[in-house]
C-alpha cells in the first residue's frame, strides 16, 4: 500500500533541506544519468553536479511537487554537457571508447547485455542532443511531451533528434 | 519495427544502476565537501562587501580566508565540470567556465597536465613517487599533493595554494608557495623550448591518456618534438607527420597559427579531418586577428560541410567573410555559407543570406551560383 504524499509544509521543507533532496532524489537522479551516459564514473559525477546545482538553485522552487522533474532536467542538460565533451575527447584520442561493462544490471541475460552494449556503442557516434531524446524516449520510457520539456526543445526537434538517432542506430544495428 | 528495437524496449529495464548505499555514501560526502567550499566563500564574498565600513571584518576574514577567496568565490559562481578523475582519488575540477584543461601524460609516476585556458581546481591525493605537474603558459606548477588553483588568462597565471605545498617555476624564477599564499606571474605565449646546441633530441613517445602506459614527454619536451613533425610537413611527408602528431595526441604543437595551420593541414591531407577542427579553432579563438584568421574559418566550414554539420558549418563560412568581408575568400565564403544553410534547413535563412550577397555583389563570381541555389525558394 502506497503510503500517503506528504503535505506541502514537508514538501516544501524537504525541497530546500539539501540532505534531504539528496537522500529522497539521489537513486532517481543517478538512474537518468546512468541511461544517458552509461559510465559509473560519469554518474557519479553527474550526480554530485546535478545537487550542487540543485543546493544553489533550491530558493527558486515554487513548486515543490515538481522537485522530480526539475532534478531530470538539470540532470539531462549536465549529462548532455558531459557527452559532448566527450565526443570531443575522443575524437582526438584524449578518451578512450567505454566499454560499457556495467551498463547492465546483474539481471540482465548475456544476450541482453550483449544488446545493450552494442546500441550504446552506437549511440557514441550519434550527436549529445538526439542521443538524449532517442535514450529518454526509448530506454527511459517517457512520453514525447516529456521527452522535449526534459531536453528543453519542441515536440517536432524532440521527434527529428529521435528520428535522427533511430536513423543512425538502424544503419548500425539492422543486421542483428 | 526492427528486431534489434523490439529487443532493447524489452531489456531496457535492466539498464539500470548498480546503487548501494555505500556508493550513495560516498557522493554525498564528496557534495558536502563541496558545498561546505561554497559556503565559505559566500561569507568571504559578504564580508568583502563590507570592508569598508568594518575595516576590522575585513581583516579577520582575509587572515582566515585569503587562501580560499579566490578559488572559492569561482567556485560559488560556476558550477564545477570535472576535468580530470584519477584512481587515487586525485581529481581536477573547472574553477570557471572557460576552464580548458589538455591531458599531456599520464602514468604511475607523473601526471603531465596543461592549463590552455581558464582556472581549473585542483585536489591532489598526496604520492612521493608521482610528480604532478601543470603547465599554464609558460609557468610550470610541480606539487606532491595538495590543493590548489592555477588561473590562466591572456598575460597573467595566478596560482593560489589552499593545502600543502607546490613549486612554481617560470622562465626566470622558482618559488615554493604554502598554504594560504598565491603567486601571479607574468606569463609568455606557449613556444616550444629548442634543444640545446648538443644536446641528443629527446625519444618519442606516446601520449595516451590512461593511467598504467609507461611514462611520456614532460611538458617541455615539447620543443624538441616540434620541429621533427614540422619537418616532415615542410617536406611533404603528411604522412610521417602526421604519425609524429598523433603519437604525440598533437600536443607537441605549440600555439603559433603558423603551426597549427600546419598540423591542421596535415590532419586533412592524411584522412583526420575532424583532427584539424580543433586546432582550427584555436587559430579562431587564439589568433582572430591574424592574417590567415579568416582562411581557417574558410577550412573549418569546408571540413564541417564535408562531415554533414551543414549549420556548423554555415556558422564557419559566415566568420570567414566577417573576419575579411573584401578578402579573396568572402565571395566563395559567401556562397558555401548559403549553400549550408540550404542543406542545414535553414530556407530562409539562406534566401537571406543570398539576397544579401547579389546586393553586395551582383556581378559577382558567384552571383549565377547563388541565384541557382535559392532560386526553386521562390
Amino acid at each position: 500500500m502506497m503510503a500517503a504524499p506528504p503535505a506541502p509544509a514537508a514538501l516544501r521543507a524537504e525541497a530546500l533541506d539539501p540532505d534531504q533532496l539528496f537522500r529522497r532524489h539521489a537513486p532517481y537522479v543517478a538512474a537518468i544519468a546512468h541511461r544517458l551516459l552509461g559510465r559509473d564514473l560519469d554518474v557519479d559525477d553527474t550526480v554530485q553536479e546535478v545537487f550542487l546545482v540543485a543546493v544553489r538553485s533550491a530558493g527558486t522552487i515554487r513548486d515543490p511537487e515538481a522537485v522530480r522533474g526539475w532534478l531530470a532536467r538539470i540532470t539531462v542538460r549536465l549529462a548532455r554537457r558531459r557527452l559532448r565533451a566527450r565526443r570531443v575527447k575522443q575524437v582526438l584520442g584524449f578518451e578512450s571508447t567505454p566499454g560499457y561493462e556495467t551498463l547492465a544490471d546483474r539481471a540482465a541475460t548475456p544476450e541482453e547485455r550483449t544488446l545493450l552494449m552494442q546500441v550504446y556503442r552506437v549511440l557514441d557516434r550519434v550527436p549529445a542532443g538526439a542521443r538524449v531524446a532517442w535514450v529518454l524516449r526509448t530506454v527511459e520510457g517517457a512520453r514525447l511531451e516529456e521527452v522535449a520539456a526534459l531536453c528543453g526543445c519542441s515536440l517536432a526537434t524532440a521527434k527529428r533528434r529521435i528520428a535522427e538517432a533511430q536513423r543512425i542506430l538502424q544503419e548500425a544495428l539492422g543486421h542483428v | 519495427m526492427s528486431d534489434w528495437f523490439e529487443r532493447v524496449v524489452e531489456s531496457r529495464g535492466h539498464v539500470a544502476p548498480r546503487w548501494s548505499r555505500e556508493r550513495e555514501e560516498q557522493i554525498q560526502a564528496r557534495l558536502q565537501s563541496a558545498r561546505q567550499s561554497a559556503g565559505r566563500a559566500r561569507l568571504a564574498a559578504g564580508a568583502s562587501l563590507c570592508a569598508i565600513a568594518v575595516a576590522a571584518c575585513l581583516l579577520f576574514w582575509q587572515n582566515r580566508a585569503d587562501s580560499h577567496r579566490a578559488v572559492l568565490v569561482e567556485h560559488f559562481a560556476a558550477p564545477q565540470v570535472p576535468l580530470l578523475t584519477l584512481p587515487d582519488g586525485t581529481r581536477v575540477t573547472s574553477a570557471d567556465s572557460s576552464a580548458h584543461l589538455d591531458r599531456v601524460a599520464l602514468s604511475e609516476t607523473a601526471v603531465d597536465l596543461r592549463l590552455v585556458r581558464g582556472s581549473a581546481h585542483f585536489e591532489v591525493t598526496p604520492n612521493p613517487h608521482r610528480a604532478f605537474r601543470v603547465m599554464a603558459g609558460s609557468v610550470r606548477v610541480s606539487v606532491l599533493g595538495t590543493i590548489f588553483e592555477v588561473a590562466l588568462d591572456e598575460h597573467t597565471v595566478r596560482v593560489s595554494v589552499e593545502r600543502g605545498r607546490v613549486r612554481v617555476e617560470s622562465r626566470n624564477q622558482a618559488r615554493e608557495l604554502g598554504v594560504g599564499q598565491s603567486a601571479t606571474i607574468a606569463t609568455e605565449p606557449d613556444r616550444p623550448s629548442a634543444p640545446e646546441p648538443g644536446e641528443p633530441a629527446m625519444p618519442h613517445t606516446s601520449t595516451r591518456a590512461d593511467i598504467g602506459h609507461p611514462s611520456l614527454s614532460r611538458p617541455h619536451d615539447t620543443g624538441a618534438s616540434i620541429p621533427t613533425w614540422r619537418e616532415s610537413a615542410t617536406k611533404g611527408d603528411y604522412q610521417a607527420a602526421y604519425g609524429q602528431l598523433s603519437r604525440a595526441h598533437f600536443q607537441n604543437i605549440g600555439v603559433d597559427p603558423s603551426d597549427l595551420l600546419l598540423a591542421a593541414d596535415v590532419a586533412r591531407v592524411t584522412g583526420h579531418p575532424m583532427e584539424a577542427v580543433p586546432l582550427l579553432r584555436i587559430v579562431l579563438e587564439e589568433h582572430g586577428s591574424d592574417a590567415r584568421a579568416p582562411l581557417a574559418a574558410f577550412t573549418l566550414g569546408r571540413v564541417l560541410y564535408r562531415a554533414g554539420r551543414a549549420a556548423s558549418a554555415a556558422h564557419a563560412f559566415h566568420q570567414a567573410r566577417a573576419l575579411a568581408p573584401r578578402g579573396a575568400l568572402a565571395e566563395d565564403a559567401w556562397a558555401l555559407e548559403i549553400e549550408s544553410l540550404i542543406r542545414a534547413g535553414d530556407g530562409p535563412g539562406a534566401e537571406s543570406r543570398a539576397a544579401e550577397y547579389l546586393r553586395a555583389f551582383p556581378d559577382g563570381h558567384r552571383a549565377q551560383a547563388v541565384r541557382k541555389l535559392v532560386a526553386p525558394a521562390h
